[in-house]
């Protein structure tokens, strides 16, 4: 009996709860999206990371007031904006009434009376990161949803809106960039190439996303592998332990610009990785709108929800992969 | 001399057990971990089970080989971070102590993190103090304290635990 009553007080004890997000803390979401409408022949336009991008700011804003810088190329013009206004539009790009009409296609910037194009470069992007003076508490979180070199994953913009030639950004320094920065980074990155932004992580190891592998389904043939190489391999510290990422492929792998998956009625206007982040984190998918959510949101908690619904045929083309630096972030 | 030690382990085992009787044993624990993690400390909770088929006694004396397993729940967050769910496998070796009353345990391990989803598994070492009441025949409540040295962050687990079986 004294057991069961020890167990008891124990098991209440630890049922109860905190709350937890620092309450100062501010929220500063920098979003870049290229459409590559100037490639010119060296690749193909980029339908929907427009509308990725408007669908994670709509998510976002659910989480109360924050901070919004974004960078948005569309149609060969290059726009800049703390206050961005999207608009639902058909395929014709006709304005709809509503995010939810039939004839929904995808969201587009909408210029506001008087605004001129910035002509931003991807270095503007980083000048910008670069000014931020990020508290110990606040998060930063960076969407990229874009072109990615095959050779080693930069992020790949238009150096301006009459060129056919673009700006890299190497994953070094981006990392390193905002690796100064203060308090904590979320990096969101829908491109091609972009697993090699996830950083070998010393914390576990047969890491088979990072061999270009693109079967995951490892648990029977590589698990003693792993359980080996985690006896016996040599490890460092892991480099960003204020850095998470969640990265739309595994290292040589594509990224699809839309999924035909029959998961809702506009999946196709949205990127085949950001349509289920968003989903994730709670926007409404079947009617193009963010929601307010009450449910603790964590990055790992995103990505494991990305991983359990992403189609599995798509799994084999493209393995959405996070960081691993031991511990998860709250979002909400 | 890793293997050399463990080659002596092996053959102390060995010996021990042929001039022993079986005691095999399991238990069950549930406890408050202290992480430590960048200058800060969190609690977080664990709960497992334990079992030692390789387990062989000797008057009071008693050495064993347990493989436990053992689940981690997500800890408070602190500052906007947590720790995750996860899983280990850890296998022991150690011994203990008991009289009539009272029982002493140490116990080394080696454990296997599974973050299978993030695509990986971690490492882990754990030094094990365990005292404990012996409740009955079979049956004692014990104290284990334990510190594990891993590759995510190091922590100090306290416990209680009730174990089945064992020396007769």
């Amino acid at each position: 009996m004294k057991i069961i009553l020890i167990l008891s007080l124990l098991l209440s004890l630890f049922s109860c709860s905190n709350q937890v997000i620092p309450e100062e803390r501010e929220i500063y979401v920098v979003t870049v999206a290229d459409d590559f409408y100037n490639y010119n022949g060296n690749g193909r336009k980029l339908e929907n990371v427009v509308t990725d991008q408007a669908a994670l700011i709509m998510q976002f804003q659910t989480m109360g007031d924050i901070h919004i810088r974004s960078y948005v190329a569309q149609d060969g013009k290059r726009y800049t904006s703390s206050t961005p206004f999207y608009v639902p539009v058909d395929k014709n790009n006709n304005e709809l009434d509503r995010n939810d009409h039939e004839n929904f296609k995808s969201f587009m910037y909408k210029p506001k009376d008087g605004e001129v194009e910035s002509g931003w470069t991807i270095y503007d992007v980083m000048d910008y990161l670069g000014s931020l003076v990020l508290g110990e508490n606040d998060l930063l979180v960076f969407s990229y949803s874009g072109h990615g070199e095959k050779k080693n994953g930069s992020l790949m913009t238009n150096a301006s809106s009459s060129s056919s030639k673009w700006d890299s950004l190497s994953p070094e320094d981006l990392l390193s960039h905002i690796s100064t920065l203060g308090g904590k980074k979320l990096i969101i990155l829908d491109s091609c190439y972009s697993g090699i932004y996830i950083p070998s992580s010393p914390l576990s190891t047969s890491d088979v996303f990072s061999e270009e592998e693109k079967e995951d389904r490892w648990l029977g043939k590589s698990y003693p592998k792993a359980m080996k190489d985690a006896l016996f391999s040599k490890k460092d510290k892991y480099p960003y332990s204020d850095i998470w990422i969640l990265s739309s492929t595994g290292r040589g792998q594509e990224a699809s610009d839309s999924l035909d998956g029959g998961d809702g009625p506009y999946q196709l206007s949205y990127g085949a990785f950001t349509y289920y982040l968003l989903k994730a984190m709670g926007y409404d998918t079947d009617r193009n709108e963010g929601v307010q959510r009450e449910e603790r949101l964590t990055v790992y908690g995103i990505y494991s929800y990305v991983r359990k619904h992403f189609p599995d045929y798509e799994t084999q083309i493209q393995t959405p992969r996070v960081s691993n630096g031991g511990l998860d972030l709250v979002l909400r | 001399m890793k293997r050399f030690v463990l080659l002596l382990l092996l053959v102390v085992v060995f010996v021990f057990s042929a001039y022993s009787s079986y005691s095999p044993w399991a238990l069950f624990e549930l406890g408050c971990n202290t992480i430590f993690y960048d200058s800060t400390s969190w609690p977080t909770v664990s709960y497992g089970i334990e079992a030692s088929l390789l387990s062989f006694s000797f008057n009071n004396w008693t050495i064993a080989s347990p493989v436990k397993l053992e689940s981690v729940t997500a800890s408070l967050p602190k500052n906007g971070t947590l720790t995750m769910d996860h899983t280990k496998i850890k296998l022991g070796l150690g011994g203990g102590y008991q009289n009539k009353l009272l029982f002493l345990s140490m116990y080394f391990y080696l454990g296997f993190v599974d973050y299978r989803d993030l695509g990986g598994v971690g490492r882990e070492y754990a030094l094990s103090l365990t005292p404990g009441l012996i409740l009955q025949e079979h049956l004692a409540l014990l104290f284990p304290i334990t510190y594990s040295f891993s590759e995510y962050y190091p922590s100090l687990n306290f416990k209680i635990a009730l174990k089945m079986g064992g020396k007769i």
